[in-house]
């Protein structure tokens, strides 16, 4: 091969599809995501590749390394390229499918199709002989699930001594094919994304891994269908019950560890949740129990990269039915599984400074502890942890619900409280429920009136009106006479809420000055009219002697009531 | 490509290089000629008249007899030729029998096609042809006189690529037909029913026979199990009738559909195929042993031989072994297998009969291994009743083979136990296709169904029996891992694929070089007999199918003429055979447990018993003698063979000195002379017969004394009585 291809992180985001919502982050086991503009990302090094994220993720973006063109690469360089497949596919695929599936690997470039299980059995018999053999009282820790494997290495450490001794059957497995074929390259192939971390760690021991999700799109790219094929075996299947390792409690039977299908000397647990309260009960009160611990909830049937062409019970049942096989010659132990498990190496978490934490969470109003409220909405099990989060670079300030609503509400209040137009809210018993400033300037009054009815302070009919529900809104102008106030006001209903609200605009002022142009005016018309009166008695008064003079001032006095007429109409 | 190489054909330039005919260059600028004597593989005939052109300045040709010459100018499509292409074809059908509806050829019928894309409605012209009895001599094909319409591509067929010329033109002008010599039945001739005719037939004058309804009486009888076993060229070519690619597999379905139909259980004759690879194969290593050990060899596996002897099979058998077969047939028997090289493989019915009626010096040649046919029934016959607790009698074995020739293979009476035959019945691909139709089961909506074990089983080595090579190759990956010579890697050999008609290959394992020949399609097999036994070309192992690709181009199959059809439908098995878990037939562990379990040692007693077979000389034609003289009731009779081989050894010259002896000497009455036909003795003729007696090598020296023997030892009464009888004779004949 030319030279390596550059593999990127086993789990990523699709930025575009990445819409903050946090699902991604709430789920995540170890916190390996980072908020950044409201944007999750995965931390490659924080990062267990659990793939929980990905099964999680409503929107599709949080995805895995796809690995076919590393495969086709083994395929075109390599002498050989052997498949590994995992147990789980009996519950992926239909019984006439899974006898086709070996021929259409072959007809991808596979030279050799074998079953995972088959390094499943030998670690099996491996854990059984280890139990019996080993003395002590301590826990032992079952080591096929590579997540859980590398959560306890590294988020509890404390525990990672008692990690049994040996390869997943993963490895175990391609021990054994590439003893039997050194030149060859191993592709494991399985509903896990974490075993591709697994193999990215092994040292070259397994070349390349694909999820049966990728498989299935391989095969359609290359117009294959199953149908198509002439049922073959695999070169290699696994004996015994080994093929009921992908479900919790596999090992135990495989190994024939206890006949009984409940046993106090071991237990199994999936899911992360059920994973994490055995890990912390045994953390703090050891004792000798096998813990047989599959990351995902159920076990390997629902690895994150199973596909969705089963339910979970259908491969649940099927990997039951499927699972066991006549032991008719077992294989010679070859303790290929033995494996020397790296120390634990505890994820370095930047210390944080006490004081900037204690300011940032008073920023955030959280100063007290009764404001921590703990709700995990931001993802982070507490006020504190996000609060160390966000020092850390890993998570935003503003990823906290009661702390982001506290900001909305001010806002929308700023602008109520700070309205010049009078606004009030009432239920729909029209008792007052909530007045701004200005209502309460323009009507004069205090919070005292909260919960009184709005009759005390006006003629509630609009809200009547909108009370019973004929119209969806009043508008109308009204003049309060009690407080000196004309509004122009409006009325409208919160449905929802059976509340109403009313806005007044306040246009006394205006309305005011109308008046009083409109008094000057008739006050003018009504002293030309005394003066006309009055003039007319003069004139005729005075008609004996100024006949002339008369009818001069009668025409500028008829001029100037034309004026003042003329000003009223335009003014109207 | 020249610029002057091209013509014009309906008004656009068309180039052409190296196309055979006018027809081909048409073809190729996507006007489509009708025809029906037209076939790229036969010779040019110029018989149905359609694919009629107009060439400027020559006028109206057949252009598939046309040489392709620069600068052309044709017209395909005129009124004139419109016309005459339609009264041809309305000529056609006056005197074709139109029971359309009912004939097995109906919807695949090229006249049926034809006459609608050329808007023949009507036929004005009278039928003037006297009905003529149908031919049902034969198991695998029905000759129909009635529907022929003398296009004479079986007859192109029979004789070009199957060499042997079993039917041909008959009688002249008006009253010419096609039929097999002497008026008689295919079964009363040479052919070995390989069906190439009724393949290229445009009609249903030559058609498979049916054996549908005797398998769904079958599948009705409540008390019958019945079994499939579905041959390996099947499976590449079934979903060619309902619509899929050529060499697209569809066993699963296949599968599906025969449990839909009502078969107890399906196998896979490929595992028979695996069980014929190791018999042949063994049968193969001995010859290749005692070859080696030269002139003086006896069987290898001989006590008498001691320490000295190796025998390839020694291992297998272990020390105290003895030659299972020598036994057997008491203290005369030599080894069968101490037989000289090459081997012939035996798997294709139509070539062991070929051999048997052509080729009589090879037959101790040919594989004694049975078909994988064959071997299915009879190992289903020991194996199946006890294993599904059912009496033998109520036992059904059914074929699904891609051929016609199983149909009379699988009626042999060599393969019937108690007059039960091991196989029962054989349908072909089409018929199998046709089941399929007539139950209503719609094949693409089928979800695969599982084989049935342990006869299901097989590796990639039986798969590829299908193809032309691929026996070979399948020999080869079992002799060669025997010989010692581990290959790396691939266990693919692609010198002996292909569809050349013969080729060749050496294949070097350890210090062994084997060499191969293969020929597919009867007269390259006959070409390849000739180079073998004329020096020119030496071989170990000789593989021959009849059907030109092998068995996927199989008279059973869908019909094609197209060698890309053909090298789809190998691609198929080819991948088939790569994406099965195994591919050397000495690793399915299941036919191991069939050993073991019930046939003992491979190429031993019982594997004898059930798996090979003997060969006979066949008489090429069911024929009684010609009589030529006058001879009385109880006259002495001679017979002189006139088949060609003695004719060519001067028969017909001794026939006539011989008549005229006889004739001079007064025994007119007393001798009967006769032309007879073949005495099957081809290689030491001239034969003749007096009586009982059959002298070969025959000269006429010989002939009279042997002739006067027996006179002089006849009863001088009964002496007397005959020389009077000529002597009555002679004057009225004078």
């Amino acid at each position: 091969m030319d030279e390596p291809l550059e593999l990127g992180p086993v789990v990523f985001t699709h930025k575009a599809q990445c819409r903050d919502c946090y699902r991604c982050l709430r789920m995540c086991p170890v916190k390996a995501i980072r908020l950044e503009n409201g944007q999750a990302s995965v931390v490659p090094e924080l990062c267990i590749a659990c793939g929980t994220c990905i099964r999680e993720c409503p929107q599709g973006a949080k995805a895995f390394r796809n690995d076919v063109a590393l495969v086709r690469r083994l395929l075109a360089h390599r002498p050989r390229v052997l498949a590994s497949v995992a147990p789980s596919y009996v519950g992926l695929l239909h019984p006439w499918e899974r006898q086709r599936l070996p021929p259409a690997l072959r007809c991808l470039g596979f030279s050799y199709v074998s079953e995972t299980a088959v390094g499943a059995w030998h670690v099996a018999q491996e854990s059984t002989e280890l139990l019996r053999t080993a003395s002590s009282q301590e826990p032992k820790l079952c080591t096929a699930c590579p997540a859980f494997v590398r959560y306890v290495r590294e988020y509890r450490p404390a525990l990672a001594p008692f990690l049994m001794p040996l390869a997943s059957p993963m490895l175990t497995h391609a021990r054994l094919l590439k003893a039997r074929f050194p030149d060859a390259a191993v592709v494991f192939i399985g509903p896990c994304v974490a075993k591709k971390d697994e193999a990215g760690r092994s040292a070259g021991l397994v070349d390349a891994v694909l999820t049966f999700e990728e498989l299935l799109q391989w095969l359609e790219d290359e117009e294959l269908d199953l149908s198509a094929f002439e049922e073959s075996d695999f070169d290699e299947l696994a004996p015994g019950s080994a093929g009921l390792f992908p479900l919790p409690g596999g090992l135990v039977e495989a190994g024939g560890m206890d006949e009984r299908a409940l046993s106090e000397s071991s237990i199994a647990v999936s899911g992360f949740d059920e994973l994490r309260e055995a890990l912390d009960s045994l953390e703090s009160c050891p004792q000798a129990l096998l813990v047989e611990a599959l990351f995902c909830p159920q076990g390997c049937i629902n690895g994150p990269a199973t596909g969705q062409r089963q339910t979970l019970f259908a491969r649940r049942l099927a990997v039951l039915r499927e699972g066991r096989r006549p032991l008719s010659a077992p294989p010679r132990p070859e303790h290929a599984s033995t494996w020397e498990l790296p120390s634990p190496s505890p994820q370095p978490l930047a210390p944080v400074d006490e004081e900037e934490l204690r300011r940032l969470l008073e920023e955030t109003g959280k100063a007290r502890r009764e404001d921590q409220l703990d709700c995990g909405a931001c993802g982070y099990p507490s006020c504190r942890a996000k609060a160390e989060a966000v020092l850390r670079g890993m998570a935003e300030r503003e990823m906290c619900l009661p702390l982001m609503r506290r900001l909305a509400e001010k806002r929308t209040d700023k602008i109520i409280e700070t309205s010049p137009n009078g606004i009030i809210i009432v239920d729909a018993q029209l008792s007052i429920l909530h007045m701004n400033p200005a209502f309460r300037h323009f009507f004069l009054c205090s919070d005292a009136v909260l919960g009184k009815k709005v009759s005390y302070l006006f003629d509630p009919e609009p809200f009547e009106t909108l009370a019973a529900g004929s119209e969806a809104q009043v508008e109308c102008t009204q003049r309060h006479e009690a407080y000196n106030l004309i509004c122009h006001e409006i009325f409208y209903a919160l449905r929802e809420e059976g509340q109403f609200v009313g806005i007044f605009v306040n246009i006394t002022n205006s309305q005011g000055n109308k008046r009083k142009l409109d008094e000057l005016r008739s006050h003018t018309v009504q002293q030309a009219h005394e003066l006309l009166q009055h003039q007319f008695q003069m004139a005729q008064q005075m008609a004996k002697f100024l006949g002339e003079h008369t009818a001069q001032g009668e025409a500028l006095v008829k001029n100037l009531l034309a004026l003042a007429l003329t000003d009223e109409r335009d003014g109207g | 490509m020249n610029t002057s190489s091209t013509m014009l054909i309906d008004g656009r330039q068309v180039s052409f290089s190296n196309e055979r005919n006018v027809l081909e260059v048409v073809r190729k600028a996507g006007i489509e000629l009708p025809t029906f004597c037209y076939h790229s593989q036969l010779s040019v005939y110029g018989a149905c008249r359609l694919c009629l052109v107009d060439i400027e300045g020559r006028g109206i040709v057949t252009s598939c007899s046309t040489i392709p010459e620069p600068g052309l100018v044709i017209r395909t499509q005129t009124p004139e030729l419109r016309s005459m292409r339609k009264i041809s074809l309305e000529l056609l059908l006056a005197n074709h029998e139109q029971a359309c509806p009912t004939c097995s050829k109906s919807a695949s019928c090229q006249l049926q096609a034809l006459a609608r894309k050329l808007g023949v409605h009507r036929v004005r012209f009278k039928p003037v042809h006297k009905h003529r009895p149908l031919d049902l001599s034969s198991p695998a094909l029905v000759r129909d006189p009635n529907k022929c319409i003398l296009c004479g591509d079986c007859v192109r067929m029979c004789a070009e690529v199957q060499g042997i010329g079993a039917i041909d033109f008959a009688r002249r002008g008006h009253d010419v037909f096609v039929g097999p010599a002497f008026g008689k039945g295919l079964a009363e001739v040479d052919c070995v029913h390989c069906g190439q005719c009724a393949a290229v037939c445009p009609t249903g004058a030559i058609a498979p026979r049916s054996h549908i309804d005797q398998v769904m009486d079958a599948l009705d009888d409540p008390e019958k199990v019945v079994v499939a076993q579905i041959a390996p060229a099947v499976r590449v070519a079934l979903g060619e009738a309902f619509g899929l690619r050529p060499g697209s597999s569809t066993m699963g379905q296949a599968v599906a559909a025969l449990k839909r139909l009502g078969f107890d259980k399906v196998f896979d004759t490929a595992f028979a195929a695996d069980l014929t690879v190791l018999e042949e194969a063994t049968e193969f290593l001995g010859r290749m042993h005692s070859n080696n050990l030269g002139e003086q060899a006896q069987c290898p596996m001989d006590n008498n031989l001691g320490n000295q002897a190796k025998c390839p099979m020694d291992q297998d058998l272990g020390e105290q072994a003895k030659c299972p077969i020598s036994k057997k047939l008491g203290e005369q028997a030599k080894c069968p297998i101490s037989k000289k090289l090459p081997q012939f493989t035996s798997c294709c019915p139509a070539w062991v009969s070929f051999v048997e009626r052509h080729h009589p010096e090879l037959l101790s040649s040919l594989s004694s291994c049975r078909s994988p046919q064959q071997m299915f029934g009879a190992v289903a016959r020991e194996l199946l009743p006890t294993q599904l607790g059912i009496e033998r009698r109520h036992l059904v074995v059914v074929s699904i083979m891609p051929c016609t020739a199983k149909k009379v293979e699988a009626g042999l009476q060599k393969f019937s136990v108690d007059g039960r035959p091991d196989v029962d019945f054989v349908l072909t691909t089409q018929e199998l296709a046709q089941l399929i139709e007539r139950a209503g089961l719609r094949f693409h909506e089928l979800e695969p169904a599982s084989l049935d074990l342990p006869l299901g089983f097989k590796t990639g080595a039986g798969v590829i029996f299908g193809n032309t090579g691929g026996v070979a190759e399948a020999v080869l990956r079992y002799a060669g891992e025997k010989l010692g010579g581990h290959r790396q890697g691939s266990v693919e050999f692609h010198a002996v694929r292909g569809l050349e008609g013969i080729r060749t290959a050496s294949v070097r394992f350890g210090e062994q070089t084997l060499r191969l020949a293969i020929a597919h399609g009867l007269a390259n097999a006959k070409e390849l007999i000739r180079r073998l036994q004329s020096g020119e070309l030496e071989a170990d192992l000789v593989e021959v199918m009849a059907c030109p690709g092998g068995c996927v181009g199989g008279a059973g199959q869908p019909i094609t003429s197209s060698d890309e059809v053909l090298g789809k439908r190998a691609q198929g098995l080819y991948d088939a055979d790569r994406t099965l878990q195994l591919h050397k037939s000495q690793e399915n562990h299941l036919v191991a447990e069939l050993y073991r379990n019930e046939l003992g040692d491979c190429g031993g007693e019982k594997a004898h018993e059930l798996l090979h077979t003997s060969y006979q000389h066949r008489r090429r034609i069911v024929e009684d003698s010609l009589a030529l003289g006058q001879a009385g009731a109880n006259a002495l009779c001679l017979r002189v063979c006139v088949g060609t081989n003695c004719h060519l050894k001067g028969a017909q010259d001794l026939l006539h000195r011989l008549l005229r002896y006889v004739h001079e000497h007064e025994l007119d009455a007393a001798v009967d002379v006769q032309a007879s036909f073949c005495f099957e003795r081809c290689d030491r003729g001239p034969t003749v017969s007096i009586e009982d007696e059959v002298i070969e090598r025959c000269s006429f020296e010989q002939a009279v004394s042997a002739l006067e023997r027996r006179l002089l030892s006849l009863p001088q009464s009964a002496l007397g009585a005959l020389r009077a009888a000529s002597g009555e004779q002679q004057p009225s004949a004078e």
